[in-house]
Formats: structure tokens, C-alpha cells, sequence
């Protein structure tokens, strides 16, 4: 669907990334539409800076950001997104995933919320140092240092779990 | 978009494999239900003027004091305390306390601080300079750029600030600054000499910073023509509020701002063993539910003429005036 309206092309471009964001970080569709609508409507009402996004979905992933962290802090009933472990976990779970997949999701869960973001937006959003650190507010090179200690807490929570998969592949480097 | 390699323990490609969204099976922009959510958005009306002015009269005004308040944590670094025991830490604390052992000496800290709200941007900048010797400071502070919003609400205080000139001699404060030539002078009771040396003395507060669990080295560089090794250190204020973290207790307590966000601490140590420099950026974020506000503040702080700076002395010809209670401040615990 084209657009010259500079909203309706970033929504258009983004939306299917921004979905996979939000259900990403919430236990159900519903919380995740939610998520969806507040990130467009904040982005709507800051539309006048979209000329000066270099990177629209880094600048959607931020807004993202503050949308999923004041959902948790300000009603109850987001205590079901991200840092709800076993809920989001569980929603999460396709039938046909692998148990690997399963408890790494569940081991995501357990380390601090900041870490499994940034894990998150590396991994699953696919951004690269610098992207991330334009959604988290800090230098490329502070999200190196900052993804080196995730992960570090990402393997010790899986660590008393049998055979997690990066065990055999840590052990062949 | 694509990751940067990071040798680590757990492989990404784990992570990747354990995504549970699956890309083929999520709605497109011209499905029903986004054209719907789409047409919602846009009929959203924009705040009006007037809304993001009183917005940002909320927010830069705390934003103000938690700029201000940095200034006095990064003077104050020179003496903190690390609370691990690698070497860089030790590197790095020794080198500070080799500051803190001065006389006398000079911190010149730049700062600027950016913020949005609402979408509207704005900031404050500015640099300032502290002498000390012994016990007696001299604080010169310029202001290059107030929030608009503040220079608004101040009728000229944007002026007054603009430089201002503060000498702490024996117990009296002396200012003058702005449009105001001559100094004034008051002299303090000595609870409040005790909390001003506390906050003022860049060799005092070792008890209170206790932030840095994690510094390495970066490598080598040079500043000011010195050769210098260069280390860095992450504050991760997600984990920890300010007050939680041993900074700035007083301030995270009394204003309505969050700290998730990050401070990138960069600390530069000569070949002597001399901490001389110290740049500071991070970000704050608010927790409002409705809007988020965001601040990106940069602070550089360069430390010279250790034990080389002239006592400090009161101006000539100001007469102190006491202190009455209640005029200016409330007696603590009043």
C-alpha cells in the first residue's frame, strides 16, 4: 500500500517487525496489540521527528522501550508481559519448539530485565551494536560491554540445567 | 540489520533459534485489523502547544537539578572507593586518591544535558570551575544555554546564572554573579559548613560513591599532551536507582525522574599514577505511563594544577551578615 504520507510509510514498513516486537515481550496477542497501538500512537504524536530518524525501527524499539516498562510499572495486569517469567515463557512456547528453545526462553526470563532486552534486540530484532544502543541510549561500545555480561548471566542461568545447547558449542571454541 | 559478532559463551544463534515469533506467521500492514489500528492513530489529535509547554515545565525543572547534581558526583569522583579488587579498579581508585591526597587544585567540568518531552527538545549547558585548598573553594559557574522553559519561569534568573562566582572561605559563603557586581556574603551555621564541605569537596566523598563494580582498560591516548591510559566503566542504573547505587541519595529521592538508563564512565590515568581526567554520559528516563521523557547528559571533567593553586581568600571590603535561619533554608531536621 503506498503512501506519500511519512506516518503511513513508516507504519507500512514496520508494522510486521513491530508485531513480532511486542508479542516478543508479552504472555498473549492481546497484550501485544496493546503494545502495538500505544508504540504507533506515541510515534504519531512524535511524528514531527520522523524526517530526522536514521533508523526508524531502532527509534520504534525505544519508544517500545518506555511503552512495555510503563505498562509493567503502572498496571497490574502487565504484570503478565516480560519479567513475568513463566507466563511468557509458557505463552511463548510454539507446540513444535525445541526443548532448547524452551529453556532458553525460560532462562531469558530469569536474568534482569535490562539484560534479556538487550539479548532480545541483538538476537531476536537483529539489530547490530550501534542500532541497539540508539534504542537503549548508549555507545556501541558500552552495548559490547553490556551484551558480554547478558550473555555471561544468560549461561549461568542455564548452567544447572542439563546439556543447555551453548555448553557443546562453547566447549568446541 | 545485522549483529556484530561478540565472542561469548552462549552463541547468538542459540538465542536466534529460541525466537518464539515466527516471522511468516504475523499480519501485514494491509491487514484488516492494522489499516484499523492505523486510521486510530492517525486520528489521535496532537497535544497543543500550550499542553507541551506545562509538559516540559514538569519535566526540565527536575531535569535542571539532576544536571546540577551531577555536576557536584562528578567532582566528587575523584575520591571514589571501586568495590572489586581487579586491577583496573585498583588502577583506577589508586589514581583518584592520588587527587584526593591534593592541597589544593582545580576540577573544570563542561556539561550539557538534552531532553525531550513530548517530542520538544531542549537543554542546558554550561562549565564550572573549582578551586580548592585546604578547606576554603572557589566555584565559578557559566551557563551557556537554560531551558527555555526556565529562562520563561525565571524572569532573568537565566542572566543571573548565566556566571555566577562563589567563594567558600572559613564557614562564609561570598557570591556575586549576574547582573549583581558586588559580593554578598553570609556566614553559616556549621551544620550547613559540614554538608557544603560533604558535597563541595572533591576529596570528600569517598563514603558515598561506591558505584564502579566493573572497569577495564580501553587502551592508550593522550589529553592535553599528556600521555594517558585510558579506562572505562559501566553504571547500569536499570539494576539500581541512583539512591540504591550510593549516588545521589538526596536528589533520587525528592525528584519525579527515573533512572533506568546507563552511565558510561571513561576515566583517564597519566603515567605518574594521576587520575586528570573523567567524562561522564549517560541517560535518565522517566516512568510517567502516559509520556516518556528522556535526558542525555555528557560531563567532562579535567583535573589540573594539583598542589599548585593559590590559597583561596575572601573578598576584600564584604562584610559577612549572620545567618537567620528559615530566611533562605530550613535548619535540618526543623
Amino acid at each position: 500500500m503506498a503512501s506519500s504520507d511519512p506516518f503511513d510509510a513508516l507504519f507500512n514498513s514496520t508494522y510486521p517487525q513491530v508485531v513480532a516486537y511486542a508479542r516478543r515481550r508479552t504472555a498473549n496477542a492481546q497484550d501485544a496489540d496493546d503494545v502495538v497501538a500505544e508504540i504507533y500512537a506515541t510515534a504519531w504524536r512524535r511524528r514531527d521527528q520522523l524526517n530526522s530518524i536514521q533508523t526508524p525501527l531502532a527509534w520504534l524499539y525505544g519508544i517500545g522501550l518506555n511503552v512495555v516498562r510503563n505498562l509493567r510499572r503502572g498496571d497490574r495486569r502487565h504484570l503478565r508481559l516480560v519479567g513475568a517469567a513463566q507466563s511468557q515463557a509458557a505463552a511463548a512456547t510454539h507446540a513444535s519448539d525445541p526443548a532448547d528453545a524452551i529453556q532458553i526462553r525460560d532462562a531469558l526470563a530469569t536474568i534482569p530485565d535490562d539484560d534479556a532486552e538487550l539479548l532480545r534486540l541483538v538476537a531476536w530484532e537483529g539489530l547490530s551494536h550501534s542500532e541497539a544502543g540508539d534504542v537503549l541510549g548508549c555507545s556501541a561500545n558500552a552495548i559490547g560491554i553490556r551484551l558480554h555480561r547478558a550473555r555471561q548471566r544468560l549461561d549461568a542461568a542455564l548452567s544447572p540445567t542439563s546439556n543447555p545447547p551453548h555448553q557443546n558449542k562453547a566447549s568446541n571454541q | 540489520m545485522t549483529s556484530s559478532p561478540d565472542p561469548s559463551s552462549v552463541d547468538l544463534s542459540d538465542l536466534r533459534a529460541a525466537d518464539p515469533v515466527r516471522m511468516a506467521d504475523l499480519p501485514r500492514a494491509s491487514d484488516p485489523d492494522a489499516v484499523a489500528l492505523l486510521q486510530r492513530v492517525s486520528a489521535i489529535s496532537s497535544p497543543t502547544p500550550a499542553q507541551a509547554r506545562r509538559g516540559l515545565r514538569n519535566r526540565f525543572v527536575p531535569l535542571g537539578a539532576v544536571a546540577a547534581a551531577f555536576l557536584v558526583v562528578v567532582v566528587g569522583f575523584t575520591v571514589f572507593s571501586p568495590s572489586n579488587t581487579e586491577t583496573a579498579l585498583a588502577t583506577v581508585k589508586t589514581a583518584a586518591q592520588e587527587v584526593a591526597a591534593a592541597d589544593s587544585g582545580r576540577a573544570t567540568t563542561g556539561f550539557e544535558v538534552d531532553g525531550v518531552s513530548n517530542g520538544v527538545s531542549d537543554r542546558a549547558a554550561g562549565t564550572a570551575v573549582l578551586t580548592f585548598n585546604g578547606n576554603n573553594f572557589a566555584v565559578t559557574l557559566d551557563l551557556d544555554d537554560l531551558p527555555q522553559e526556565l529562562k520563561d519561569q525565571s524572569d532573568g534568573m537565566g542572566d543571573l546564572l548565566s556566571e555566577v562566582e562563589t567563594r567558600f572561605v572559613d564557614g562564609v559563603i561570598y557570591g556575586r554573579g549576574g547582573p549583581v557586581d558586588d559580593w554578598i556574603a553570609v556566614e553559616l551555621p556549621s551544620v550547613f559548613i559540614d554538608q557544603i564541605r560533604e558535597t563541595a569537596d572533591p576529596r570528600s566523598v569517598l563514603e558515598t560513591v561506591q558505584t564502579l563494580v566493573e572497569t577495564e582498560e580501553v587502551g592508550a591516548t593522550t589529553i592535553e599532551g599528556v600521555e594517558v591510559t585510558h579506562y572505562q566503566s559501566i553504571v547500569d542504573l536499570d539494576e539500581k536507582s541512583l539512591a540504591e547505587s550510593g549516588w545521589l541519595a538526596g536528589v533520587d529521592s525528592q525528584i519525579d525522574v527515573d533512572t533506568d538508563g546507563t552511565l558510561t564512565v571513561d576515566l583517564f590515568v597519566t603515567g605518574a599514577g594521576q587520575l586528570i581526567k573523567i567524562d561522564v554520559f549517560g541517560t535518565l528516563a522517566a516512568t510517567e505511563a502516559t509520556d516518556s521523557m528522556t535526558a542525555t547528559f555528557s560531563i567532562s571533567t579535567l583535573f589540573t594544577d594539583l598542589n599548585a593553586v593559590a590559597p583561596i581568600t575572601a573578598p576584600e571590603g564584604v562584610v559577612p551578615t549572620p545567618f537567620l535561619a528559615g530566611e533562605l533554608f530550613e535548619e535540618p531536621g526543623s
